[in-house]
């Protein structure tokens, strides 16, 4: 199972804007409002990092991208 | 709470789509101008184009806001040859591109581009982009210019090469199309053009695609079309999960311009060039992992004892400082740089590099693994620019690589950045996060739509944009200039053609083309399966070395993959169904590559093509373009010298064309 996109549901807000912007369209609105997004296909993360840029709470940590750990084993483990 | 089956999990239930499907529903937009594609290329197009007075519509697979291969940022822009500071003028440049190339790239766009990538550039900046260190952040460095502000990339002398911060680049684009009025359809893949009375090789008047968020069917009416959908990444390989598979390119491109201009008629060259295997995808995401190329070019890199590498200049003379690697060396006159899409180079216009026999070294012993990359060893601001203001704008970096690293704790004054372990081979080419070049998994590399000067394709009414749509032309910054020229160029021939009607019977052949898989029982393949296995054909049948038994045998198991797998194949919803069209078009464009291939009978450096049934390397008889194209659905070829661009009809240099052309 693969977390490329791990959102802190105490942070966001579903406002949704990642989901927008989402190049490779593999975010889904929550059918709850004011949930954090579905990450309906993880596998096609292209680990650009735009829902990042674009989220308002992006700085408090409503969401992370995580590469994968083959990505970052050697240097990177734990983010 | 992250995945699909958290929320199953949790709730018990399965997520309703979330958004109203209404497949086989028509929507019909007309417009003056069309772009395919909202990468940097087709954005800047629509600006440029917009400003020249036409209606533009817009149509992007992704969000245009961040798509394509540019959207996620950019740390340097080539093709700024006029700017106050170069040393190089725009036909030297062309001419050095042309020669590296050996005739292989496109002069035409290589020349436009040096001519107008600086004004395309001082755009940028008007749209908020930051093209120089206004916040002196970097005074006194010796890449950059005091009175400008300006900083330069790898040869710091010449100055033709241009720091960026180009995190934003595509939000300015993206918003200043929204000010100028550009109408912007997103998540729309596009599933082909529309041409006149339905034939191939008529006039293109519009295009199709499907909305991968409704499933809604869209028919686009134009008086000029211009093709700007980028590259493949996803034709010899696709498995972002597992190693971030050839992230650096957008993932969500799959050639589909190539696919539909070729479907419709349209000629193109140099698509025997099938790339060596760069972002072959099992290396690690780009600059992860220290290394010393590009946007870590002068990066000194030590070993595991911390002896230094040494740096050498084009012609093997071992290089005694680190200003040095950053100017042209006695013998040159100047140097190109990395990122252009050229493949090989002349010693003249190479960079300086790590010595090349450092895999020999490697295993005589004398460096010991593993390598790091060490910044420390760099001048403060050399150092600063790298890990700072580089990697904080390049594209697909800003998160997993600058804001990551940092947040761990990584701190270029002090610590050492490791290199992937890899064979001593592997360490031949100084990308080093690349990993080991692999011969079978390859990239679409310079083969695109063969353009005139006004960048129309052979096909009326269709023009093309992007360093990629157009053969031979480049990256980020060649996009966005060849976008802009694309542009005016479309909205000049707009105003001066009707309106034609659309064929009827050639919307309902691809209107029923298109929602096959969604009709086909659930048992066929999903669309991964189906990528893969085009993948795995492309690796075996069209890697390196081919014959023409190979070639054969490929176009036939994608024929038969066409006809059996795919045309069972199964999309469950409308994100499903864009990809499945996204396949479609990537067994297109392998067609197009097998058949550009067989048509070469001879093998090629400069195209890093080897026939094994034709192993003369570069006959005299064989050095010119071979342009391909479908007629009645049977591949044509016929021949092109390597410098038609300067032969009648078109006049005999770069600048009595682009004087003739350009405005």
């Amino acid at each position: 199972m693969f977390r490329p996109i791990v959102f802190n549901e105490e942070v966001c807000t579903g406002c949704n804007k990642c989901v927008d912007v989402c190049l490779m369209e593999i975010l889904q609105p929550n059918p709850e409002k004011g949930k954090p997004p579905i990450v309906a296909y993880p596998d096609e993360c292209a680990y650009d990092g735009a829902c990042w840029m674009h989220c308002p709470l992006g700085e408090k940590g409503a969401i992370k991208v995580v590469p994968p750990l083959p990505m970052r084993v050697s240097i990177l483990r734990g983010i | 709470m992250t995945t699909w089956n958290e929320y199953v999990e949790r709730n018990g239930t399965i997520p309703e789509w979330p958004y109203p499907i209404h497949y086989n529903k028509e929507n019909e937009i007309t417009t003056d101008v069309l772009i395919l594609g909202g990468g940097v290329a087709g954005c800047h197009a629509a600006i440029s184009a917009i400003r020249n007075g036409v209606k533009v519509v817009l149509v992007e697979a992704g969000h245009a806001k961040r798509g394509g291969s540019g959207g996620a940022g950019v740390d340097h822009w080539h093709g700024a040859l006029t700017n106050p500071c170069s040393k190089v003028a725009p036909e030297d440049y062309t001419n050095a591109i042309m020669d590296c190339a050996h005739g292989y790239s496109n002069g035409i766009a290589r020349y436009i581009i040096s001519k107008e990538g600086w004004d395309t550039l001082l755009e940028c900046e008007e749209m908020g982009v930051q093209i120089r260190d206004v916040k002196d952040e970097f005074k006194g460095a010796d890449f950059r210019d005091e009175e400008t502000k300006l900083m330069f990339a790898y040869d710091y002398k010449s100055r033709h090469v241009i720091r960026i911060w180009g995190y934003n680049i595509k939000p300015c684009l993206y918003n200043e199309m929204k000010r100028l009025g550009v109408e912007i359809y997103n998540r729309v893949v596009i599933t082909s053009l529309l041409t006149e009375g339905g034939k191939q090789g008529g006039k293109v008047i519009g295009a199709t695609g499907v909305n991968t968020r409704t499933g809604e069917f869209y028919i686009f009416r134009s008086k000029a079309t211009i093709v700007a959908t980028g590259g493949a990444s996803r034709l010899f390989r696709f498995a972002p999960e597992l190693t971030a598979a050839s992230s650096m390119y957008g993932m969500n491109s799959t050639a589909t311009g190539h696919a539909i201009g070729w479907d419709a008629g349209a000629e193109f060259v140099l698509m025997d060039q099938s790339g060596p295997g760069y972002f072959s995808g099992f290396g690690y995401a780009p600059y992860s992992m220290g290394n010393a190329s590009n946007t870590y070019h002068g990066t000194p890199i030590v070993d595991a004892n911390g002896k230094e590498v040494p740096w050498c200049d084009p012609y093997g003379r071992e290089l005694k400082t680190v200003q040095e690697r950053f100017l042209p060396s006695p013998g040159q006159r100047f140097q190109l740089g990395i990122g252009i899409r050229l493949y090989y180079y002349l010693d003249e216009y190479r960079l300086n590099d790590l010595t090349k026999d450092l895999p020999e070294r490697i295993r005589k012993g004398e460096f010991t693994l593993p390598l790091y990359a060490d910044l420390t060893r760099l001048p403060e601001l050399e150092r600063k620019c790298i890990f700072g203001m580089m990697v904080g704008n390049e594209g697909k970096t800003r998160i997993p690589i600058y804001d990551q690293f940092t947040k761990a704790g990584f701190d270029p004054d002090k610590d050492l950045l490791q290199t992937p372990i890899m064979p001593p081979e592997a360490y031949q080419n100084s990308n080093y996060w690349d990993g080991m070049n692999m011969p079978h998994i390859r990239n679409l590399s310079g083969g695109g739509f063969l353009v005139d000067w006004k960048l129309g394709t052979s096909l009326e009414g269709l023009f093309a944009a992007s360093g990629v749509s157009i053969f031979g032309a480049g990256s980020h910054g060649e996009s966005q200039t060849t976008g802009r020229y694309a542009g005016r160029k479309a909205a000049v021939y707009a105003k001066t053609v009707p309106r034609l009607t659309m064929d009827r019977r050639q919307i309902e052949t691809e209107k029923a083309r298109t929602y096959q898989s969604i009709r086909n029982n659930k048992n066929g393949v999903g669309w991964k399966e189906l990528n893969y296995a085009i993948a795995r054909v492309m690796q075996d049948y069209c890697g390196k070395y081919k014959n023409d038994l190979t070639l054969y045998h490929g176009l036939r198991l994608l024929n038969e993959l066409k006809e059996n797998e795919a045309a069972t194949a199964y999309a469950s919803n409308p994100h499903e169904l864009g990809r499945m069209l996204e396949c479609f078009s990537l067994m297109t464009l392998g067609e197009m590559i097998m058949q550009a291939s067989l048509a070469r009978k001879c093998s090629s450096l400069y195209l890093d093509f080897y026939r094994l049934d034709y192993p003369e390397m570069d006959p005299p008889e064989w050095q010119k373009l071979l342009p391909i194209r479908l007629e009645e659905n049977k591949v044509r070829v016929r021949e092109l010298p390597l410098d038609f661009h300067l032969k009648p009809p078109h006049a005999s240099s770069y600048e009595e064309n682009y004087k003739l052309h350009a405005k």
